[in-house]
């Protein structure tokens, strides 16, 4: 019997589930409200709520602070991304940013101004901000400056039928840890396998290139906590450049930055930025716009600095 | 070339010969030194909560070489500005017994990851084992008892 093919049936009897299930969604949008601009912890959804669909961006490593030749005006680039997400109609209900917000530096003064610079630069756009940090932000002080300035470096939240997951795999090294995945198993058992979830991080779930530190040691760990969900996306940053990959039944993909590019990963050298173009400083920035659709699927587009109006990756349904 | 028949003849020969020969069985029996059965001893393997320098050595390329470097001489392919993973090949025996190196591996420092957070303390003994036989602390290879 094709059963498994037939959306599923809506109770009719309220079981102590659904109850539990719509009190959670109930509270979750109270809390929804109040918490606009902060992140609400994951909640469950009645099986039957519909995905209202939605559009968000994705930016990533902006690493302000640098000076150096790799980008020469860092805050600029930013700028120039911001003006253009600020211009999008519709526009995103919100930035979900996925590490490196900061250049790495060893003053822990310096670390905290840039931190600062960034969350003012962002509030500015009034667009409300979920963020995650890189190991350029948390990995010389385990995240403590980081968590003061920014806020969790682990969090869950829904937004209209979709759940998300921000997962810190870089302020104590390129893992999560057996806490971190004891916490994402107890996150994902409240959510419901067949709706959308999105994981946010900044180094990539699977092995890009370990040389690089382009990898999470344990990712593997967590992509079988998932295994019962059937749409699972992976959105990252660190790797500054666009990859995609579909590891078992995640689908893993990395945005643009708008710092500086990076070579493609593979060769046993050292990893080194090139210097700005003169004549096409903005080539290889940008970020991205995703559009979730009433199933849950994703319309990615990404948007490149140095060609705003053109949208570089021919759109994909994930 | 004049010969070429003659070879062929030869090799055809030879051939054959083999032929019959295999298709009789017990006729063509070898020679003594090839019936012997080798037996060889079971080598037992070590069970993994042992520490090994070779599980180390696996440890160090896939989670180490990105900061320290292949050779674990400080000369890693992804660096931060401002900071640099030490070598870990010339570290004094008298200065980093085996407790104090397993104690930098688990607890990590600053920029250096908190390992113990998701490598086991086996594995952890491994790696210490490893750093500890680059620096000559202990022999890579074990002697035979006649060397
Ligand atoms: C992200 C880069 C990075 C990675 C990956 C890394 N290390 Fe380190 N390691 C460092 C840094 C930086 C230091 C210096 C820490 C300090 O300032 O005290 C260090 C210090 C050490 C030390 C102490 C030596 C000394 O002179 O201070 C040992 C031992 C060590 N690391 C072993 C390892 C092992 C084993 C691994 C792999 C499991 C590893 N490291 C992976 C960056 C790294």
């Amino acid at each position: 019997m094709p059963s498994t093919l037939l959306p599923r049936e809506p109770s009719s009897t309220m079981t102590r589930r659904h109850f539990l299930v719509g009190l959670g969604a109930s509270a979750g949008l109270v809390l929804g409200e109040l918490f606009r601009y902060f992140p609400v912890y994951a909640q469950s959804f009645p099986d039957n709520a519909p995905i209202t669909p939605f559009r968000f961006v994705q930016l990533t490593d902006t690493h302000l602070g640098y000076t150096g030749d790799a980008n020469r005006e860092v805050s600029r680039s930013l700028g120039l991304a911001l003006k253009a997400i600020q211009g999008l109609t519709p526009s995103p209900d919100f930035i979900l940013m996925t590490g490196d917000l900061t250049e790495f530096t060893t003053s822990a003064a310096a670390r905290k101004a840039r931190l600062i610079l960034f969350r003012d630069t962002l509030e500015q756009t009034k667009i409300p901000l979920y963020a995650v940090a890189g190991e350029h932000d948390a990995l010389l002080d385990r995240g403590k400056l980081y968590a003061s300035v920014i806020g969790d470096l682990r969090y869950g939240f829904s937004h209209k039928g979709v759940q998300f997951i921000g997962l810190d795999n870089v302020s104590r090294g390129f893992f999560l840890g057996g806490d971190q995945l004891a916490w994402v198993k107890n996150q994902v058992q409240q959510l419901d396998p067949a709706r959308p979830l999105i994981f946010f991080c900044h180094a990539p779930l699977y092995n890009v290139f370990a040389p690089w530190n382009w990898y999470t040691y344990d990712g593997a760990a967590l992509r079988q906590l998932v295994e019962k969900f059937s749409n699972v996306s992976v959105l990252y940053g660190h790797v500054h450049q666009l990859i995609t990959a579909y590891t078992a039944n995640l689908y893993q993909v990395a945005a643009l930055p708008t710092a500086w590019p990076l070579p493609a990963p593979g060769e046993l050298v050292k990893l080194r930025p090139w210097p700005q173009g003169a004549t096409h400083p903005y080539l290889g920035l940008g970020f991205r716009v995703v559009d979730v659709n009433a199933t849950g699927r994703l319309l990615i587009s990404n948007v490149r600095l140095d060609k705003e109006e053109e949208v570089y990756h021919a759109a994909r349904l994930v | 070339m004049r010969h070429g028949w003659f070879k062929r003849v030869i090799v055809l020969a030879v051939f054959s010969c083999g032929m019959v020969g295999s298709a009789h069985g017990e006729a063509v029996r070898l020679p003594n030194p090839f019936r012997h059965r080798i037996e060889v001893p079971k080598i037992p393997r070590r069970d993994a909560s042992v520490p090994t320098i070779a599980r180390g050595a696996a440890l160090f390329a896939r989670a180490c070489l990105s900061c320290h470097g292949p050779r674990g001489d400080g000369e890693g392919f992804a660096q931060f500005p401002g900071i640099t993973a030490p070598p870990l090949n010339q570290l004094s025996a008298s200065e980093w017994s085996a407790t104090r190196i397993a104690h930098a591996i688990q607890n990590g420092d600053g920029a250096m990851p908190e390992w113990g957070l998701v490598l086991s303390p086996t594995e952890i003994q491994s790696l210490t084992l490893y750093i500890e036989s680059l620096n000559g602390h202990v022999a890579p290879i074990p002697k035979s008892p006649s060397a």
